[in-house]
C-alpha cells in the first residue's frame, strides 16, 4: 500500500500529495532550519530503532554506535533530541550502555533548546577519548501519540489504531546506517505512508523501514501505519494519592482515588446486555475493559475498594508471596470513551517504610510513587505524604522531576498544631515512575508525648466543666422550690 | 443491706444501665453495617443525604435559598420551603461541631449513624417519661424495650437517614417535658416543651400528633374537673411560644393559624385563658350572679367561636383537612381518591399480625399497663391513657403510624412489667415495714405462710396469669401502703380478701413467676434480634441472595445502573423514571428527575404514567415535550425481583387515568376474564404499552428463542418479543435488574421513529401502507 486510497489524515493527505507532486525529498520538504544547535562532537556509526506499538504506551528502543568525532577533546555529553511537538508525550526515558548495562544520567537540557526540538543530555559513565566509539542504549516512551480510527467500533469489534511519526530516528548527529523496525501487536496492519528511497519489509507484526545509509542529523519523514490493537486503554485523568504516616500507631494509611477512561475507540450505538452475556469471548476482542488488577504491600490489611455511591461489591484479593494481586472491577463494562471513579485504601505496618538515622531524630520515609497499574498512563497526579504530627525539617527527594513540590501542614484526628505535610504534583505518568520517593525529616522522642497530653488535657477539661456545671443551681428562686 | 448503701449503688447502677441500654440500642442497629457496608438506604435518605450535603457543602442560607432545578424537570422544586430541615441541620451540625475539633468525619457517616445515636436519646428519654409515671425501675425497663423494640429499630437503622430517626426521640422527649410541665407547673419546662415541639415540628410532619395530642389532654384534664394553675401555665407557656416557634419553619408557615389540624390547639388554648378568665371572676363575684354571668358568657363564646369557625371555613381562610389526614379517618378514603397515596406500601393499613412482629410480648404487656395508669390516674397517666388510645387507632390505620405507638407501649408495658417484678421481688424487711398496720390484725407468721398458699392454690385452679395478675395488684397495692391513698387500699382489700395484701413470700410462686417472666425478656430480646437482622436490615439499594452453595451473593444493580448514569451521560441528562426512583436517582445517579419521591404534583407524575401506558407514538410526544434524554425502568423478571415496574404499573395506569382519562383506561390492561397478563394473553393495550415494551425488549432471546419465562408472574412470554421504535437500549444492569432506553432523536429525514427503524432493519414498509398516506 502506497500513498494511495486509504490515507486516513486530511494532514496527512497534503503533506503526501504534496511530496508526491513535487517530487521533493522527504529532507528537503523539511526547512533548512533542522540544523541541530548541539556541538557537532559525534557521529553515529550504527543505529538500530525499534518502535514497539504492541501496547497503548509506545516504546521507543535506539540502540546507537557512536564515535567521538572532535579532534583532541574528551566527550561526555551526548545529546538525544526530542521534536517538541512530542515533549508533552514524552513520559519517561532513559539510557544505559549497551554493553556494560549501566545506567546513564539523562537530564533536560536546558542550554540547547528551540521552537521545534527538546534536547535530553545523556551523560557517559566514562569521557571517550577522540576517535573512539561506545555503544548506547536510550529507551523512551511515548503516550498518548495514537489514536483510534474507526473512531467508532461495536461493543464485540476490533479496534484499530493509527500512529503517525518519523520513519527515521532522530539524531543530533549525522549516522552512516540506520534502521527503524516497528512491531504491531499481530500481523493486521496496513502502512499508509513511507519514505520512498527503500522498499518496506512486512513481516508478520513487524515493520522494517531501512536499513538507510548516510542520514542527516534531525532527518524528518511520513510515517503512518494502521494496526489492530484490542482491549481497553486504560487512562487515568486525576490519580490522587494519600500517605498517611502514624508511627504511633506504626502504621501507614494509603488511599488512592482514580478517575479513569477508556481512551479506546469510543462505541458505536448503545450497549447491549443480551449481546454481551450471549458472546462473553467477544468482549475480548472489543475494548471493554471488565478490571484492573493493582499491587499492594503483602501484609495490607483494611482493604477496601469504594466510589462515591459506596462499596463496590466486585473484587477480589490474590496472595502472592511477596505482594497482594487487587483485582477490581468496575460496576459496569468500560467501553471506549466510558468513564467511572473509584477509591482504594488500606493500612500497612510501617516497619518496612521508615528508617531512623541511629543517634538522630532523622527519620527518612520510602514510599513507592504509585502503585502501578500496567499499559496505564496517569496525566494528572497529586501524592500527598501526611507525616506525623511533630515533624519537622521535612525534604522530599524524588527520582525524578514533578511539577511541583509543596509543604504545608494538615489538621486530622485529635491534632493540636497540625502535621506536616508533602504535596507533590506530577503530570504523565506510567508504570516506570512506581520508583520509591524518600521524605527526610526530623521527629523528635517528645513529640510522641504530644498526642496522649492533649487528649488528657481534654478530657480533663470536660471533667472540669461537668463538676463546675453540677455544682451549680440554675433554678429561678432557687431554695423556694425544694421542699 | 443498708438503704444508704443501696441507693449508692443505684446511683451508680443506673448509669451504667443507661449506658448498657444505648449501647444495645445501638450496636443492634449495625446488622446493615456488618452485613452490606455503611451507606444510605432506600428512598426517602437518599433525599435527605443529599440535601444534607448541599447543607455542608453550601452553608445553611444557600440551602435555604436552595431552588433545585434537578429534580421535577422543568418545573424544579424549592427545597429550602418544601422540607423539614431538622434532621439535615442535626447532622451538619455534628458534622462541623466534629470538625471544628479536627475529626474529620466524612458527612455520610454522620447521617448513616444519626438514626443509631439518637436511638440511644430515646431510649433514655423513655427512661425519664416512665420515671415520672412510677419510678426508676420501671423507666430503666422502658428504656430497655424501646432501645431493641423492633417497631422503632425498623425505622433507625443505620443508614436508615430518615426524618423518623430523630422524630421519635423529640417525641418521646417533649412528651416528658410536657409531663414535667403539668406536674411542675413551671414555665421553665413548659419553654423547653415549645423547644422540642419547635425541633421536632423543623424535624417531622407527625408533629401534628403531638400539636393534638398535648391539648387534648389539657382538654381533657380540663372536663376532668383538673383544671390547675400549673396546667394554664405550663399549657399557655408551650401553646403561645411552640407556635410561633413552628412557624418559623417555611414548611409549616401559617398553617397553625390556617389549618384545621391545628384548630384544636388554638381552641384549647383559647378555652383555657377563658376558664382561667372566668376562675379569677368567681372570686370576685358572689357565686349566683357568677353562674349567670358563666350561663351568658358561655353561650356567647360558643356562638361566636362556631360561627366564626364556619365562615373562616368556609372563606377558605381555615383550609380543610388534607387527603392524609381523611385517609386516617377513613383507610378507603384514598383509594379512591387519592391513589398516590394509596400506591404506597406504608400508607397501607396495619395487618395484626405486625402489631406481634414489631412489639412481640410487649403488645400483651400493653393494656395491663394502660389498666395500671387508670388505677393512678393521676395528671400524666391520664396522658398516657389518650396516647394509647390515639396512638393504637393510628396504628391500625396506617402501617408506618406504628412507630408513634411503639413508645407508648413499650412505656406503659414497662410499667406493668415492673409491677410484677416489685411485687414478686420485694424483699422482706421492707414489705414488713411497709405493711405493719396490717399486721396489726393478724401475727405475721401465719400470714406469711397464708399468702403464698393462697396464691399457689389459686394458681393451680385459675392458671397462672390469673395468679399473677391477682397478685400483682395486691403487691401494688401493698408496696403503695406507705404513700398512696388508703382508697385503693380498701379496694382491693375488698376485691381480694385481706390475706391478699400480703406480697408473695413463697420461693416456689416467686421463683416460678419470675422465671417465667424473665424467659419472656429472653424471648423478647431474641426476637427483637431476629426481628432486626432478619427484617430490618436491608439496605434495600443492594440485595443479597443465597447461591447454591450457601454463599452470598450480592446483588448490586441499582448502584451499577446509577453509576453509569452518573459517569457515563452528559450532565443535564434528564431521565423519566417512575417516582419512586426519584430521589436514589437524583442522590446517586446525578441526574434530572421529572418525578421523585416528595409527590407535590400529581399531574406530573400522572404524565410520566400516560408516557409509560401508552403507545410509543403517544408517548414519544410526551418524552419529547419534557426534554427526556432516558427512561428507565425496574424489571425483575430475570432474577425474579417483585417489586418491579410492571408490578406498579397499575398504579400508573391508575394515577394516569386520574388526570388523563382519555388517553389510559385502565380496563384496556385487563384480559377480558379480568386478569392482569403480560404473556400471550396481554391485551393489545398492554403488549404495546412503553412500560411492556421496556420490559420485555429482547427478553425471549435471552432464553434462546424457546421458553421465555417471568420469574416474577411466572408467565411464558412469546418467543417473538416487542420492537421498540422511539427508543434504544442504552444499558441493561448484570441480573437486567435496571434497564435504562436512550430516546431517539428526531429522524434526520423527517420520517416517523417507526418508518425509519423499519427501514434499518431492512423491511419495507407495505405499499398499501404508502397508499394511505
Amino acid at each position: 500500500m502506497r500513498l494511495t486510497a486509504t490515507t486516513t489524515t486530511f494532514v496527512a493527505t497534503i503533506i503526501a500529495a504534496l511530496s508526491l507532486t513535487s517530487s521533493v525529498h522527504a529532507e528537503e520538504f523539511w526547512s533548512e532550519k533542522d540544523v541541530p544547535i548541539v556541538p557537532q562532537t559525534f557521529k553515529i556509526t550504527n543505529l538500530l530503532r525499534t518502535l514497539d506499538l504492541s501496547k497503548p504506551i509506545i516504546r521507543e528502543i535506539t540502540s546507537a554506535a557512536i564515535q567521538n568525532t572532535h579532534a583532541d577533546q574528551d566527550q561526555t555529553d551526548y545529546y538525544f533530541p526530542v521534536d517538541q511537538a512530542y515533549s508533552d508525550n514524552l513520559a519517561f526515558i532513559s539510557a544505559e550502555n549497551r554493553k556494560t548495562k549501566e545506567a546513564l544520567e539523562v537530564t533536560k537540557d536546558e542550554q540547547f533548546y528551540d521552537a521545534q526540538f527538546q534536547y535530553y543530555k545523556i551523560k557517559l559513565a566514562t569521557p571517550l577519548p577522540p576517535g573512539e566509539k561506545v555503544q548506547i542504549t536510550v529507551r523512551t516512551s511515548l503516550t498518548n501519540v495514537i489514536r483510534a480510527f474507526p473512531t467508532h467500533v461495536g461493543q464485540a469489534e476490533k479496534q484499530k489504531f493509527v500512529f503517525f511519526g518519523n520513519p527515521f530516528a532522530l539524531t543530533a548527529y549525522p549516522a552512516t546506517k540506520q534502521k527503524t523496525t516497528v512491531i504491531t501487536p499481530n500481523s493486521v496492519l496496513e502502512v499508509h505512508e513511507h519514505p520512498e528511497e527503500v522498499d518496506l519489509v512486512i513481516k508478520n507484526n513487524q515493520v522494517i523501514l531501512g536499513p538507510y545509509n548516510d542520514v542527516n542529523s534531525l532527518e524528518h519523514g511520513i510515517f503512518e501505519v494502521q494496526y489492530e490493537l484490542t482491549g481497553a486503554i486504560p487512562h487515568i485523568r486525576r490519580l490522587r494519592r494519600e500517605i498517611e504516616v502514624s508511627q504511633w500507631g506504626n502504621n501507614l494509611a494509603v488511599e488512592e482515588h482514580y478517575n479513569f477512561v477508556n481512551r479506546g475507540a469510543e462505541l458505536k450505538g448503545q450497549f447491549s446486555r443480551i449481546d454481551y452475556q450471549r458472546n462473553p469471548m467477544g468482549i475480548r476482542e472489543g475494548n471493554g475493559a471488565l478490571g484492573f488488577q493493582t499491587k499492594i504491600p503483602k501484609l495490607a490489611r483494611d482493604i477496601y475498594y469504594r466510589d462515591e455511591i459506596g462499596n463496590i461489591s466486585t473484587s477480589a484479593i490474590a496472595h502472592q508471596p511477596d505482594h497482594i494481586q487487587l483485582m477490581l472491577k468496575p460496576r459496569f463494562p468500560l467501553f471506549g470513551g466510558w468513564n467511572t471513579t473509584w477509591y482504594i485504601g488500606y493500612n500497612t505496618p510501617l516497619d518496612g517504610y521508615l528508617r531512623k538515622i541511629a543517634g538522630t531524630d532523622k527519620h527518612i520515609l520510602k514510599v513507592p510513587a504509585i502503585s502501578p497499574m500496567p499499559d496505564t498512563t496517569y496525566e494528572d497526579v497529586e501524592i500527598r505524604v501526611v507525616l506525623p504530627e511533630g515533624a519537622k525539617n521535612v525534604k522530599a527527594v524524588l527520582p525524578y522531576e514533578v511539577d511541583e513540590i509543596e509543604y504545608s501542614t494538615t489538621k486530622t484526628y485529635m491534632d493540636s498544631a497540625g502535621r506536616s505535610t508533602v504535596t507533590i504534583l506530577a503530570s504523565n505518568l506510567i508504570e516506570d515512575h512506581a520508583q520509591d520517593l524518600l521524605i527526610e525529616y526530623e521527629f523528635s522522642q517528645t513529640s510522641y508525648l504530644t498526642k496522649p497530653l492533649a487528649a488528657a488535657t481534654m478530657l480533663m477539661a470536660i471533667y472540669a466543666t461537668s463538676i463546675v456545671f453540677s455544682r451549680l443551681d440554675f433554678k429561678i428562686g432557687g431554695s423556694t422550690l425544694k421542699k | 443491706m443498708s438503704t444508704e448503701s443501696s441507693s449508692t449503688v443505684a446511683r451508680v447502677l443506673k448509669p451504667t444501665i443507661l449506658i448498657l441500654i444505648a449501647i444495645v440500642a445501638i450496636s443492634s442497629r449495625l446488622f446493615s453495617i456488618i452485613r452490606f457496608e455503611s451507606v444510605i438506604h432506600e428512598f426517602d435518605p437518599w433525599f435527605n443525604y443529599r440535601t444534607t450535603q448541599h447543607l455542608v457543602k453550601n452553608g445553611f442560607y444557600d440551602f435555604w435559598n436552595w431552588f433545585d432545578e434537578k429534580s421535577w424537570y422543568p418545573l424544579g422544586r424549592v427545597v429550602g420551603g418544601t422540607v423539614y430541615p431538622g434532621i439535615m441541620v442535626t447532622s451538619a451540625l455534628i458534622h462541623n461541631v466534629l470538625h471544628f475539633f479536627n475529626f474529620p468525619v466524612d458527612i455520610r457517616n454522620v447521617c448513616v449513624f444519626l438514626a443509631p445515636m439518637f436511638s440511644g436519646l430515646t431510649a433514655f428519654s423513655a427512661y425519664l417519661l416512665t420515671k415520672e409515671l412510677k419510678d426508676s425501675s420501671a423507666g430503666l425497663l422502658a428504656a430497655a424495650f424501646l432501645g431493641v423494640a423492633p417497631g422503632y429499630i425498623s425505622r433507625s437503622v443505620a443508614g436508615s437517614y430518615d426524618n423518623e430517626g430523630i422524630a421519635i426521640f423529640l417525641l418521646v422527649f417533649t412528651f416528658y417535658l410536657w409531663i414535667k410541665a403539668v406536674k411542675t407547673g413551671s414555665a421553665f419546662f413548659g419553654l423547653l416543651t415549645a423547644l422540642f415541639y419547635f425541633y421536632m415540628v423543623s424535624a417531622w410532619g407527625g408533629y401534628v400528633f403531638i400539636t393534638n395530642l398535648v391539648p387534648l389532654h389539657a382538654f381533657t384534664l380540663l372536663l376532668m374537673g383538673r383544671y390547675s394553675n400549673r396546667l394554664y401555665v405550663s399549657y399557655s407557656t408551650f401553646y403561645a411560644v411552640g407556635t410561633l416557634l413552628s412557624m418559623q419553619i417555611p414548611f409549616v408557615g401559617f398553617q397553625p393559624t390556617r389549618t384545621s389540624e391545628h384548630m384544636a390547639a388554638l381552641g384549647v388554648f383559647g378555652l383555657l385563658q377563658l376558664y382561667a378568665f372566668a376562675e379569677l371572676v368567681r372570686g370576685y363575684i358572689p357565686p349566683k350572679q357568677f353562674r349567670t354571668l358563666l350561663k351568658g358568657g358561655v353561650a356567647a363564646v360558643a356562638v361566636i367561636a362556631s360561627f366564626g369557625l364556619t365562615i373562616l371555613s368556609f372563606s377558605g381562610v381555615i383550609a380543610p383537612f388534607t387527603g392524609r389526614f381523611y385517609s386516617l379517618y377513613d383507610t378507603g378514603y384514598a383509594k379512591i381518591h387519592i391513589p398516590i397515596i394509596a400506591s404506597v406500601s406504608e400508607h397501607q393499613p396495619t395487618a395484626w399480625t405486625s402489631f406481634f412482629f414489631d412489639l412481640q410480648m410487649l403488645i400483651f404487656l400493653f393494656p395491663a399497663g394502660v389498666y395500671l395508669c387508670f388505677k393512678e390516674l393521676k395528671d400524666e397517666h391520664v396522658f398516657i391513657i389518650l396516647y394509647s388510645v390515639f396512638a393504637s387507632y393510628f396504628a391500625g390505620v396506617m402501617v408506618r403510624l406504628m412507630l408513634t405507638l411503639t413508645p407508648v407501649v413499650c412505656v406503659s408495658a414497662a410499667i406493668a412489667y415492673s409491677t410484677l417484678l416489685d411485687t414478686y421481688l420485694e424483699t422482706s424487711e421492707h414489705v414488713l415495714a411497709s405493711t405493719k398496720p396490717v399486721i396489726v390484725a393478724a401475727p405475721p407468721a401465719p400470714a406469711v405462710i397464708e399468702a403464698p398458699t393462697a396464691a399457689t392454690s389459686e394458681a393451680k385452679a385459675a392458671g397462672k396469669k390469673a395468679a399473677a395478675k391477682a397478685a400483682a395488684a395486691a403487691a401494688a397495692a401493698a408496696a403503695k401502703s406507705t404513700d398512696a391513698d388508703a382508697k385503693a387500699q380498701a379496694k382491693s382489700a375488698v376485691a381480694s380478701g385481706e390475706k391478699k395484701r400480703f406480697p408473695i413470700f413463697n420461693l416456689d410462686s416467686r421463683l416460678l413467676v419470675i422465671l417465667q417472666l424473665t424467659w419472656f425478656l429472653f424471648m423478647f430480646a431474641w426476637h427483637c434480634t431476629y426481628v432486626t437482622s432478619g427484617s430490618y436490615s436491608s439496605p434495600s439499594i443492594v440485595l443479597a441472595s443465597r447461591q447454591h452453595d450457601g454463599s452470598q451473593m450480592i446483588i448490586d444493580d441499582f448502584r451499577e445502573a446509577y453509576y453509569w448514569l452518573r459517569k457515563n451521560t452528559k450532565e443535564d441528562a434528564k431521565v423519566m423514571s417512575w417516582w419512586d426512583y426519584g430521589y436514589q436517582m437524583a442522590g446517586m445517579a446525578n441526574v434530572t428527575t421529572l418525578v421523585d419521591n416528595n409527590t407535590w404534583n400529581n399531574t406530573h407524575i400522572a404524565t410520566v404514567g400516560k408516557a409509560m401506558s401508552t403507545s410509543e407514538e403517544v408517548s414519544y410526544k410526551v418524552l419529547r415535550q419534557h426534554d427526556v434524554d432516558y427512561v428507565l425502568i425496574l424489571f425483575g423478571g430475570v432474577i425474579g425481583y417483585s417489586g418491579d415496574d410492571i408490578n406498579k404499573f397499575l398504579w400508573m395506569i391508575r394515577i394516569a387515568e386520574g388526570v388523563y382519562p382519555n388517553e389510559v383506561k385502565e380496563t384496556n390492561f385487563f384480559t377480558p376474564r379480568g386478569e392482569y397478563k403480560v404473556d400471550h394473553d396481554a391485551t393489545k393495550t398492554m403488549r404495546e404499552s412503553l412500560m411492556y415494551k421496556m420490559s420485555y425488549y429482547r427478553f425471549a432471546e435471552l432464553y434462546g428463542g424457546g421458553n421465555a419465562v417471568d420469574h416474577v408472574r411466572n408467565a411464558r412470554m412469546p418467543a417473538e418479543g416487542p420492537t421498540l421504535s422511539v427508543l434504544e437500549e442504552a444499558y441493561t444492569t448484570e441480573n437486567w435488574l435496571v434497564r435504562i432506553y436512550k430516546v431517539k432523536d428526531l429522524d434526520n429525514l423527517g420520517r416517523d421513529l417507526k418508518d425509519s427503524t423499519a427501514f434499518d432493519k431492512g423491511r419495507v414498509r407495505k405499499v398499501s401502507s404508502l397508499k394511505k398516506k
